[in-house]
């Protein structure tokens, strides 16, 4: 059970962490927005079943699975409209290591840009990522690994047009 | 242990780039990369691909999000106002009891009081509307004035009670009201004949049975209890002897130092010193205007009806029973009105 003090507390701890991570997810500060909204929306409605120790990963599961309906929705969306190309290619050489780390991220799926972030912005061990996200442990290992590798590869490829 | 695999090698990787594999599989996992130079090739170039958070980007609808809470000023009143109100619960529990203490004792002796108001409230209530089938009898009680105008009532609203008050229609200028022997009597006390009279008129009949100017008091619930026959004792003794124990001038210069207290506390201050007092003496005094007041406050009652009821019943008041004084006031009221 969470009292409205501990709710406002949770929301001054997790807020802004879970909006950079909705950010990266979904690359869509409006929709970013929209996601931590409707997490901490839903653990208010939620909070006379909820556990104060368990709400980090709760916030952080509910941020994943709305970051992944909305990504989806938007995709379908957008995949309805005219494709505008991205033009920021033809400026690559503005780019420092950073910029390019960042690009390299965004060309990485939604699933693969939550278990990184999760690694490395929250720290998580590879056994709670599992839990978080519901998957087998071996399985984080090897998606978190193959998501790693395209990034490695498409910062290679972005290095490449630089140069 | 599982051998490391071009097939399973992807679970131990990243654990090896962490240095998180324990000794046996470091071990496997360094003799398996010189065998894959091109997987080794892999983990170092990802080794140092790490994100890193961007402070500067933050939530700017945060405190959109927030809910409103009590304050902690606003929570301890509410703890504060707990405590009270248990404080005052306990506090009226324990007044209570002590008042039905109080009371029980005074209401022995002021019973007829009681039944009398309530058989002139009947009187009013049923004014037309009662069957004339009453007589009265006994003894005829000075200063009563309720008058029935043709109306005859038979008081048996106090079951509890053993004793009737009848009222007869013919007298239309005095009530007359007379103890009758009880239709039941307690095992026991078929023998016993209740002689105290039960009206007893205008008089104030004051506290708990003791002793006083050498005449013992019983109630009528004690006379009860009793066995043997009971002094008929009027109250009128109380009254006129009571008031007597201490000057008029000394409660006055009392009066000077609890002026500001409270009616209660002003008449029990009095009562420490004087053992007894009396409404009108009070009133009389220097200092009778603040008290008047008071009592006027405490009971709603007008300044006129509270100096009639007083000077005409002069009612005494021992320490216990200062409380007592605006119901006392109230329950005579009616009475004083009618007359």
């Amino acid at each position: 059970m969470l009292s409205t003090a501990e709710y406002n507390t949770i929301i001054k701890l997790y807020a802004d962490n879970l909006y950079r991570h909705a950010l990266k997810v979904n690359g869509d500060a409006v929709l970013a927005q929209d996601v931590v909204q409707n997490v901490f929306l839903k653990l208010w409605q939620m909070r006379a079943t909820i556990k104060v120790e368990s709400v980090k990963a709760l916030l952080y599961k509910m941020t994943y699975q709305q970051g992944i309906d909305l990504y989806r929705s938007e995709k379908s969306r957008k995949a309805r409209q005219t494709v505008i190309p991205d033009q920021s290619h033809d400026t690559a050489s503005q780019y420092g290591s950073k910029d390019l780390l960042e690009r390299a991220f965004k060309s990485l799926a939604p699933e693969a840009k939550h278990l990184i972030l999760l690694r490395d912005y929250e720290g998580y061990s590879y056994a709670e990522i599992s839990d978080l996200v519901g998957q087998p442990l071996s399985s984080v290992k090897v998606n978190l690994y193959r998501a790693r590798k395209k990034m490695q590869h498409q910062l290679s490829t972005l290095e490449n047009e630089v140069k | 242990m599982n051998q490391i695999t071009r097939n399973n090698y992807e679970e131990y990787i990243l654990e090896y780039a962490d240095n998180a594999l324990s000794v046996d599989l470091m071990q496997e996992m360094e003799s398996f990369l010189n065998l894959h130079p091109d997987i080794a090739a892999e983990v170092l170039s990802f080794r140092n691909i790490k994100l890193t958070p961007d402070p500067a980007t933050a939530f700017e609808g945060k405190e959109d999000l927030l809910r409103p809470t009590e304050s902690k000023t606003s929570s301890l009143s509410s703890s504060l106002l707990k405590v009270v109100a248990v404080g005052v619960i306990l506090s009226g529990i324990g007044l209570f009891i002590y008042l039905s203490e109080t009371t029980d004792v005074i209401n022995s002796h002021s019973r007829v009081n009681v039944k009398q108001s309530a058989t002139q409230r009947e009187v009013e209530s049923h004014r037309g509307q009662v069957d004339h089938t009453t007589k009265i009898k006994g003894d005829q009680l000075d200063n009563h004035t309720i008058s029935p105008q043709d109306l005859r009532i038979a008081s048996n609203t106090s079951t509890d009670t053993q004793s009737e008050t009848q009222v007869d229609p013919s007298s239309h200028d005095d009530l007359h009201i007379q103890t009758v022997e009880a239709p039941q009597m307690t095992q026991g006390k078929q023998a016993q004949q209740v002689t105290q009279p039960i009206l007893t008129g205008p008089i104030y009949q004051p506290s708990a049975p003791h002793q006083r100017q050498g005449v013992s008091v019983q109630s009528q619930d004690e006379g009860d209890r009793s066995t043997g026959p009971q002094p008929n004792v009027s109250p009128q003794v109380f009254a006129s002897e009571g008031s007597s124990i201490r000057t008029q001038e000394q409660q006055i210069q009392q009066l000077a130092t609890i002026e500001s207290l409270p009616l209660t506390d002003q008449l029990s201050s009095l009562m420490i010193q004087s053992d007894e007092i009396t409404i009108p003496d009070l009133i009389a005094s220097k200092r009778g205007g603040s008290i008047l007041k008071s009592i006027i406050k405490s009971t709603g009652l007008s300044r006129e009806i509270i100096v009639d009821i007083s000077e005409s019943l002069r009612p005494s008041f021992a320490l216990a029973e200062v409380q007592l004084v605006p119901t006392y006031l109230k329950e005579n009221q009616i009475a004083l009105q009618r007359k």
